[in-house]
């Protein structure tokens, strides 16, 4: 008996007869299930919300413990610090361990110090979840407010810092224990790893917040760039809820080789960004904007005037 | 970063209506069980809608749907919830002559450890060659095309036939 066992096999495949009904309970079962992390995701908003807002209150009574006021350039920081994770801090912030077998390159982009992070045996007390995918992303996406019809009045100035943060010690030691994990889900995914590193230094982004409309920094959220060789191959975003930091990974995107052109053009510059409702816009020290993606977002701020000063925080300044 | 390209709810139909056989025939490849086929199945459209998915082209869009349905079926195999299931509600495994499967190749190929399906299903039925497999499963080349020739020899011994 002999088979052309490729053929038989796709032929059964293609020809087996599913249920009538699948389709439509399928459907179904995924509308419920996406009405629910949507609703997981609203929770975990107005948790950030309620955070902040009892943060502000407590100005009064707790101001030397919990809300630190901080002159920045353009207006007052409200810092909500909730401290909720134990980290081993014994490296430092901003030390990675380079890859003994993997050296990390030199001088491929100025000042965003590039680094192969290897893995440690150390572990520090915090989970870590790497959903492994082939395209796209890896892991859980992140959510954006709606884009406002405009900034203008009501905007910037008061920047909140909302949720845990995230530093970049925090995620050198989060990313010495899952630097492997995240280069096999990157390899797995047909992603170029050859002289991976993670760039040490992250951002954060100011978005708005629909609830309130008031600027935030959402502190628990924090990108980092990831190279093989010079070119962008992925941006991994930390999350961090409730002491535990969880990482979202980004990779083939269309628009990477223009980001990389312009952090390239940018070399050196303090770059601020912002999102505004799904597009990340970033904006030069000389005010000029870009988004990644191609879109023209100056309309949007045709209403501000300095705006660099205006959303200017460390958080969200990375410089490439 | 911008979220799924699946913007409106035209888009995700389309794609699923595209998809939907596909993703359920594979799942229930992993799970032989229907119910269980679908809950994961279901899961791979959901994560589509809740990520940040950015296909370069179909190829691509197949692509991530077959690693994202396999890995899941796999952590399912593997996990708490599956478990739970299959104590409480005395999970009973279909055939595949149940599922509309019947043919003794692929009875054979069902019955493989999950290791075998992911090399038989990803070579035979997706035609990607031994180092694409090796890329996308994360094993050397050569562990690879050691598993395909192992579950020919498997299939070969249930079957009692060559395979050509």
């Amino acid at each position: 008996m002999s088979y052309d066992i490729k053929n038989k096999i796709r032929n059964i495949i293609d020809g087996i007869e599913l249920d009538d009904n699948a389709e439509a309970r399928m459907l179904h079962s995924i509308r419920d299930k996406a009405a629910l992390k949507n609703k997981k995701s609203e929770l975990t908003e107005s948790r950030s919300a309620r955070v902040t807002k009892w943060a502000v209150s407590a100005v009064a009574c707790l101001a030397v413990f919990l809300i630190g006021t901080i002159v920045i350039k353009g207006g007052f920081l409200n810092t909500v610090d909730t401290p909720a994770v134990t980290l081993n801090k014994e490296k430092g912030e901003g030390s990675c361990v380079t890859d003994a077998n993997e050296p990390a390159p030199e001088g491929i982009i100025e000042g965003s110090f590039p680094t192969t992070v290897g893995h440690s045996d150390t572990v520090a007390e915090q989970s870590s979840e790497t959903v492994v995918t082939d395209a796209g992303l890896i892991g859980d996406g992140s959510y954006f407010e709606s884009f406002p019809e405009s900034f203008g009045e009501g905007f910037g100035g008061n920047l909140i810092l909302v949720g845990e943060s995230i530093t970049d010690g925090d995620a050198a030691l989060y990313f010495e224990e899952n630097y492997l994990d995240i280069r096999d889900s990157l390899s797995e995914s047909g992603v170029p790893t050859e002289e991976l590193y993670i760039c040490e230094n992250g951002y954060c982004h100011v978005s708005i917040s629909a609830e309130s409309g008031q600027s935030e920094i959402r502190q628990n959220s924090r990108d980092y760039l990831v190279y093989s060789g010079d070119e962008l191959v992925a941006i991994v975003n930390l999350y961090m809820e409730n002491g535990s930091i969880s990482n979202n990974i980004m990779f083939g995107a269309s628009w990477f080789d223009d980001y990389r052109l312009y952090l390239e053009q940018h070399k050196g510059e303090e770059l601020l960004y912002l999102y505004a409702g799904m597009t990340q816009i970033i904006i030069a020290p000389d005010d000029s904007l870009f988004n990644p993606m191609g879109y023209d977002v100056s309309e949007y701020f045709s209403a501000i005037d300095d705006r660099y000063e205006l959303f200017y925080n460390e958080n969200v300044i990375y410089t490439p | 970063m911008l979220k799924s390209t699946l913007r409106t709810d035209a888009d995700f139909e389309a794609f699923y209506k595209k998809y939907w056989k596909y993703v359920l025939k594979l799942c229930l490849s992993y799970m032989k069980n229907q119910t269980e086929a679908e809950d994961v199945a279901s899961d791979v459209f959901v994560k589509i809608l809740s990520d940040t998915v950015v296909f370069n082209d179909e190829l691509h869009e197949r692509k991530w749907l077959t690693v994202v349905s396999i890995n899941m079926c796999k952590n399912r195999l593997k996990s708490k919830k599956r478990r739970i299931f299959a104590s409480i509600e005395d999970r009973q495994d279909l055939s595949v002559s149940e599922i509309g499967m019947q043919n003794d190749i692929l009875d054979a190929v069902m019955g493989l450890p999950v290791k075998y399906k992911d090399v038989i299903w990803l070579y035979y039925y997706e035609g990607y060659k031994t180092h694409e497999i090796a890329a996308l499963l994360k094993r050397p080349p050569s562990t690879v095309r050691g598993q395909i020739r192992d579950a020919r020899n498997l299939l070969k011994k249930i079957l009692g036939g060559d395979l050509s």
